[in-house]
């Protein structure tokens, strides 16, 4: 299974978090405040349609709203891949950390 | 809320680009911010977002479908495949166009970099001269010989000065062999520092210290000494003398986009030893062009008014009116408003050449442009079926459209590689042909890649759009109900950009067609004299010996020649002496300039000039050498009834008119005929004009060559025909109708790849229509006449509409000329018959086979 970049990462946690809301505006918004710089849309598109490639996320178009001029909302779930994906991410994390104890607080 | 609204095309183009879920959440933030901070800002955020979204978008278009864009390859390249015909008349004509481009740019590039090679060009001027003349202003680009130093000396704003002396056409001796120079330079020892002109070998802080010291360049040192080191060896040239120069140094070949190009430097101090005092004085020839560095900062108009101010101090009364100026560096080869200017260093390069230079090449890129569209639009229709499958086959509109694209660019930069190619390969030949080195490669030159790359896009969007967006509209039910749909009905727009191309085509012919008139208009003139086995001789050791005469006399004895005449400057191309002459009692303001000659009494039998008033000199009249022969132009400005008899006066000096003869053209045909006087000339004649019999010219010539040679062992037989010095004046025009015609070669085969592709389709769809037509009883010539019929129109439109525009631009080029041929109607009907036979014969090929096909055959499937 291939590695998951930082921004990969940061999105399956996104959404993760954001649950039924998981669309790309609030998905933006969660990963630009982790990382603290604004990504554009088409560069978080790319990265989530990245992930559906993998299939580590499926989308679903949602009906149409007037709020968005008439344009359909695509929502986003982890699949069980993506959570696995994201465990191992998270256990590479904490054994890349533990081989030097100083930094774990 | 409803009422805010983003920018309605950002909109439409942030859905195009980046779909619709990405474009609704766009739309979100849009309207939170609206809410956030105002409607402004909002928008011109939403607006940038088109921007930003457009790498992403075409990074999806690769990237995401790797897959589908392998799969559009091989779709692409099947289709290339199966439309062979098509896709090679589209590549070729793209291919030709771009590399013809390509060639053309290269060359006005480099007339246009001329002198931006050398570093502190900023600061470099010439100092030119304004001199009020007979009433009108010569400019001139050489000053008395002490100027740049006593300027440097005395004006602080100059930071240093060179001085340049150029000669022509030095005959040089090494050892036993003869050589001729087209060009040297004498100059002072900063021109090396002051033009950054580095040395292979020798020192460049001393080269040109010495007198009798030469610099050679190094294909000079490898013609003349070989490959050994040529410092220290020794050359003969003959100046006003034969000298012996010692090499001091090798200089690096000179770029050819400087006015200064040269071969071969000789030292400025040399000049002192050959030229004495005069080289010191004031009043003496101005012949020297100076240039002068500026101290960073310093304003060049304030240093006008110092060398003027300098000149006044030193120059004699008459040439007080003189005023000088700083021309800058690079305004010195292409600069209109000095056109005219005399003693120039270089043939000044031509602003409107250059213009009809960047005419015809962009001219050629749109045709060749336009047919890529052209034939890409022409052959859609034909795919309206595969279409209709893809559909079927699940394809959605923008899977139709990238594959159509893709194709379409695949097809452009195939075309643009090869176009590169082919300019590569034609690239050297031009610089062999121009004697120049153009300095533009396909990957030398930074620009050119990004610029072919931008074309390729540019292009291929354009000629892929069309078929990608009208196509993929059809749905896949109505293509098959109906059999195949009616076709696009851009068929009239195509016409016209056939007829587009047959209008640049047709005028580019009439062009071409009037140089070439024109050419052989300037070949043929009757000149006024018989320019026939006429040869002149130099012979400059007369000048010091004095002796002219003893030579002209044993050339008549002892050889063939049929007559001999000395002449002091024989005037040819734009080369001519003036001077001021004035009536009895008129003020030296109103005097008229006349072209002046010095010949003797035999000039007008040799030249075979008619008289049409009054004598010739006659030998043993003393008075003579105090009279003046006057041709009708000067006659006329003179405005004297009979001129004959009367005097005239240069400086102090009277002079009788004894005769008038008729105009000839002493120059080139650019000019008008100036009004001309011959003088009586004395034995230092530096000139022989002699008449050779129409058999045997060799002979006579070596015979010559023995006389002179026997009578100055040191001096070099220099010679030249009137004949080739009169063509050498127009290698310019024959060079321009050479080049034209390459390109209209190039043009009409460009727009020829059209129609002929254009009939090729149009018959092939109308197969169907052709079987019917001869079932019901069509002839084979109606046949071809309806297919026919309509290109000729266009054709004929195009070519009368291109008229007027070729009018207007021949009659602005031969405006160069005082004496032009009549444009006359031949060249337009020629023209126009050209271009009909030629599109004739590409649509006629086609439409007698589709003709004379048997309709069981077409109609065999229905």
């Amino acid at each position: 299974m291939d590695l998951l970049t930082r921004l990969e990462e940061a999105i399956l946690i996104a959404v993760l978090k954001l649950k039924d809301n998981a669309y790309g505006v609030p998905i933006n918004r969660e990963v630009s405040e982790i990382f603290g710089k604004t990504y554009t849309m088409g560069g978080l598109y790319f990265a989530l349609d990245q992930l559906v490639r993998k299939e580590f996320l499926i989308k679903r178009a949602a009906d149409p709203t007037p709020k968005r001029g008439g344009r359909s909302r695509s929502y986003y779930r982890l699949t069980l891949e993506g959570k696995e994906a994201l465990e191992l991410a998270r256990r590479h994390q904490i054994n890349l950390w533990n081989a030097i104890p100083e930094f774990n607080k | 809320m409803n009422k805010i609204k983003p920018p309605p095309f950002a909109s439409w183009l942030l859905g195009r680009l980046s779909g619709s879920s990405i474009a609704g959440d766009y739309e979100e933030i849009f309207q939170e911010m609206a809410t956030a901070y105002g409607l402004r800002s909002a928008r011109s955020w939403y607006r940038s977002q088109v921007f930003k979204s457009l790498p992403m978008f075409f990074t999806n278009l690769i990237y995401g479908s790797a897959d589908m864009l392998n799969n559009y390859l091989k779709l692409a390249y099947r289709n290339i495949l199966r439309h062979k015909r098509y896709a090679f008349l589209n590549i070729i004509g793209l291919a030709v166009g771009l590399a013809a481009c390509l060639l053309m740019a290269s060359y006005v590039i480099h007339e246009l970099s001329f002198e931006t090679m050398h570093p502190n060009k900023d600061r470099i001027f010439r100092i030119n001269g304004r001199i009020p003349m007979g009433g009108q202003v010569l400019l001139n680009a050489v000053v008395a010989p002490p100027f740049g130093p006593a300027a440097e000396e005395s004006i602080p704003e100059i930071e240093e000065s060179v001085r340049i002396l150029r000669r022509h056409n030095v005959p040089v001796r090494i050892e036993n062999q003869d050589f001729k120079e087209n060009k040297m330079f004498f100059a002072e020892q900063e021109i090396l520092e002051v033009f950054a002109i580095p040395l292979v070998r020798g020192n460049p802080k001393t080269a040109l210290e010495a007198p009798f010291t030469v610099l050679i360049d190094e294909t000079l040192a490898q013609k003349y000494y070989g490959d050994g080191n040529p410092i220290g060896k020794t050359m003969r040239l003959t100046l006003n003398r034969t000298f012996e120069f010692e090499v001091t140094g090798v200089m690096k070949r000179m770029p050819s986009n400087t006015a200064l190009r040269t071969t071969m430097i000789a030292s400025f101090p040399t000049l002192h030893q050959t030229h004495g005092d005069a080289i010191d004085q004031w009043q003496s020839w101005g012949m020297i062009t100076t240039f002068v560095r500026l101290q960073g900062g310093s304003d060049p108009k304030t240093v006008d008014e110092k060398i003027t101010a300098l000149a006044r101090l030193h120059l004699d009364e008459d040439e007080k009116e003189a005023s000088y100026y700083l021309q800058p560096l690079d305004k010195i080869y292409i600069n209109n408003a000095t056109h005219g200017m005399n003693n120039d260093l270089d043939n000044s390069g031509n602003i409107t050449r250059l213009y009809i230079f960047s005419a015809v090449a962009l001219l050629i890129l749109i045709i060749a442009a336009i047919n890529f569209i052209n034939l890409s639009t022409a052959k859609i229709a034909g795919r309206l079926k595969e279409v209709g499958i893809r559909k079927t086959c699940g394809a959605t509109r923008s899977h139709l459209i990238k594959q159509f694209l893709i194709e379409s660019l695949l097809l452009t930069t195939i075309a643009m590689g090869l176009g590169l190619f082919l300019f590569s390969f034609f690239k050297p030949r031009l610089d062999v042909y121009l004697g120049k080195t153009l300095n533009l490669g396909v990957l030398s030159t930074p620009w050119i890649l990004p610029a072919v790359g931008a074309m390729v896009i540019m292009v291929g969007f354009l000629a892929g759009s069309y078929p990608a967006v009208f196509l993929s509209r059809f749905q896949a039910a109505v293509i098959f109900r109906s059999g195949i749909p009616r076709g696009p009905s851009k068929s009239g727009l195509r016409k016209v950009l056939v007829g587009v191309q047959f209008f640049i085509a047709g005028a580019l012919i009439v062009c071409t067609l009037v140089v070439l008139k024109q050419v052989r208009y300037s070949e043929t003139k009757d000149l006024g004299f018989n320019k026939d086995n006429l040869i002149v001789v130099n012979n400059r050791d007369a000048t010091r010996l004095k002796n002219a005469p003893v030579v002209k006399e044993q050339i008549l004895n002892q050889t063939g020649a049929l007559a001999v005449s000395s002449v002091d400057r024989f005037p040819s191309d734009q080369n001519r002496s003036i001077s001021t002459v004035r009536l009895e009692g008129q003020e030296e303001e109103q005097g008229k300039i006349v072209q002046s000659i010095e010949v003797d009494e035999d000039f007008i039998s040799t030249m075979e000039l008619r008289l049409v008033a009054g004598r010739n000199f006659e030998y043993g009249r003393a008075t003579d050498k105090e009279a003046i022969l006057i041709n009708e132009t000067a006659a006329q400005s003179l405005d004297l009834g009979d001129p004959v008899g009367h005097f005239l006066y240069r400086g102090e000096k009277a002079y009788r008119i004894i005769g008038v003869l008729e105009d000839w053209n002493t120059n080139s045909i650019h000019s008008r005929i100036y009004p001309t006087a011959l003088f009586h000339v004395d034995e230092t004649a530096g000139e022989l004009v002699i008449r050779l019999p129409s058999a045997g010219n060799q002979e006579v010539i070596s015979q010559i060559r023995e006389v002179v040679f026997g009578l100055f062992p040191e001096q070099i037989f220099d010679y030249a025909y009137v004949d080739d010095l009169h063509l050498r004046a127009y290698d310019e025009e024959r060079r321009l109708a050479s080049l034209l015609i390459s390109f209209c070669q190039l043009t009409v085969f460009v727009a020829c790849l059209g129609i002929f592709g254009l009939a090729a389709y149009s018959t092939e769809q109308r197969t169907k229509e052709i079987g019917i037509r001869k079932i019901l009883g069509s002839s084979v010539s109606g046949i071809v006449l309806m297919f026919t019929n309509k290109y000729v129109r266009w054709v004929i439109v195009a070519n009368i509409l291109a008229w007027p525009a070729a009018y207007f631009a021949v009659s602005k080029w031969l405006q160069a000329f005082a004496f032009r041929t009549p444009i006359g109607l031949v060249p337009f009907i020629l023209a126009g018959l050209m271009t009909l036979a030629v599109a004739l014969l590409s649509v006629i090929f086609q439409t007698v086979k589709a003709a004379l096909s048997n309709p069981a055959d077409s109609l065999r499937y229905e």
